[in-house]
């Protein structure tokens, strides 16, 4: 048992919180980035919107984005909605246990609320690595961006470390914006592992019905449909001819 | 001059900068990171304006500066907007004359 009583758990478990806050599944190491607190905050020059790298009371760092410091419109995703849907790709990656997400967790700093998500130390970016190296992880990314519908990955936002990949930056995600559609691995067999996780979760009636309680308060109803039907699409493409055609079979909302 | 900066976060949070793309004429020209510069002349980047998105290249000039910033945003790595300096150009070069 942990101290608050809740059940100890396996990396990618999932449990209900038994805390005052019901809105947030409980990882193990998602409580210590909800529960510090800030004792630096440097605002960075650049980019698009508003990031801060924050040093947390219990000596980590974080990357913190205020929904305040949301300012980029995209068509279809609202500003007031990015924070939330970067916690909304990690719950997804985690229930789906594909572990690309570093641990992403809506955080409210006295009164400043934004996404706040585990930095990554000694993280490599695209141009220090052969990419050659990860393309079964980056095949993964692939299948992951279509299920979350992301319409803005790109090189810049995949870090490498050790033999792992992280997706950052996942706030122009589920809605129906237009996809990116990076790279090319169509007719490209998915792993078995990959094809597993998706079809696990496609065929575990319980688990949508948790994931889907906990993104209807992060995403609107008809991105959380949305988002549901594109995995058990890609789910039954999988199964049955190993990986993603073609283009046509992307679709934003298949059913 | 319109240049654009590329900033990358340390491991100690600080941001250095690790690149300048500068437009001469009508392409892009990136001084810096070797492996980084290279990277970009390359893979490009994305060109969030256009649907379906596609790849530019340096020579796509002003236009791939301006699109920098929607690529190098994850804090991580970052583009700052472009930066004019017209007019530090010009006073540098009554300052030579």
């Amino acid at each position: 048992m942990t101290e608050d009583g809740g059940e100890l758990l396996s990396y990618g478990e999932v449990v209900k919180s038994k805390e005052k806050d019901n809105t947030q599944w409980k990882f193990r190491e998602e409580k210590d980035l909800q529960n510090a607190r800030f004792t630096r905050e440097v605002p960075l020059k650049g980019g698009t919107n508003q990031v801060i790298v924050v040093t947390l009371d219990n000596g980590g760092k974080g990357i913190f984005k205020p929904v305040s410091g949301e300012w980029t419109q995209r068509e279809f995703v609202d500003i007031g909605t990015y924070y939330l849907r970067d916690r909304a790709a990690f719950l997804v990656d985690r229930t789906l246990n594909f572990g690309l997400v570093p641990t992403t967790v809506v955080h409210n700093a006295e009164g400043k609320v934004g996404s706040l998500q585990e930095y990554i130390l000694d993280a490599k970016m695209s141009w220090h690595v052969d990419q050659g190296e990860y393309s079964s992880l980056l095949h993964k990314l692939w299948i992951f961006d279509q299920i979350i519908w992301n319409s803005d990955r790109n090189y810049t936002n995949i870090l490498y470390k050790e033999n792992n990949i992280f997706a950052i930056d996942n706030a122009l995600t589920f809605g129906p914006d237009e996809i990116n559609r990076y790279g090319n691995y169509f007719g490209i067999d998915v792993s078995e592992d990959v094809v597993r996780k998706i079809a696990s979760f496609a065929e575990n009636e319980q688990k949508q019905a948790e994931l889907s309680e906990h993104l209807l308060e992060l995403l609107s109803e008809d991105e959380v449909v949305a988002c549901f039907n594109r995995i058990k699409h890609i789910s039954t493409l999988l199964q049955s001819q190993g990986s993603i055609l073609g283009e046509e079979e992307i679709v934003y909302n298949p059913m | 001059m319109k240049t654009v900066e590329i900033y990358q976060l340390s491991d100690q949070g600080e941001q250095k900068v690790i690149a300048v793309c500068s437009l001469t004429e009508e392409t892009v020209l990136c001084e810096g990171d070797e492996s980084f510069v290279n990277h970009l002349s390359q893979n490009g980047i994305t060109d969030y304006s256009q649907t379906p998105r596609i790849t530019i290249f340096p020579d796509a000039g002003l236009h791939f500066l301006e699109q920098m910033k929607n690529n190098f945003s994850s804090g991580y790595i970052n583009a700052s907007d472009i930066l004019d300096n017209s007019e530090q150009d010009e006073k540098k070069m009554l300052e030579n004359e």
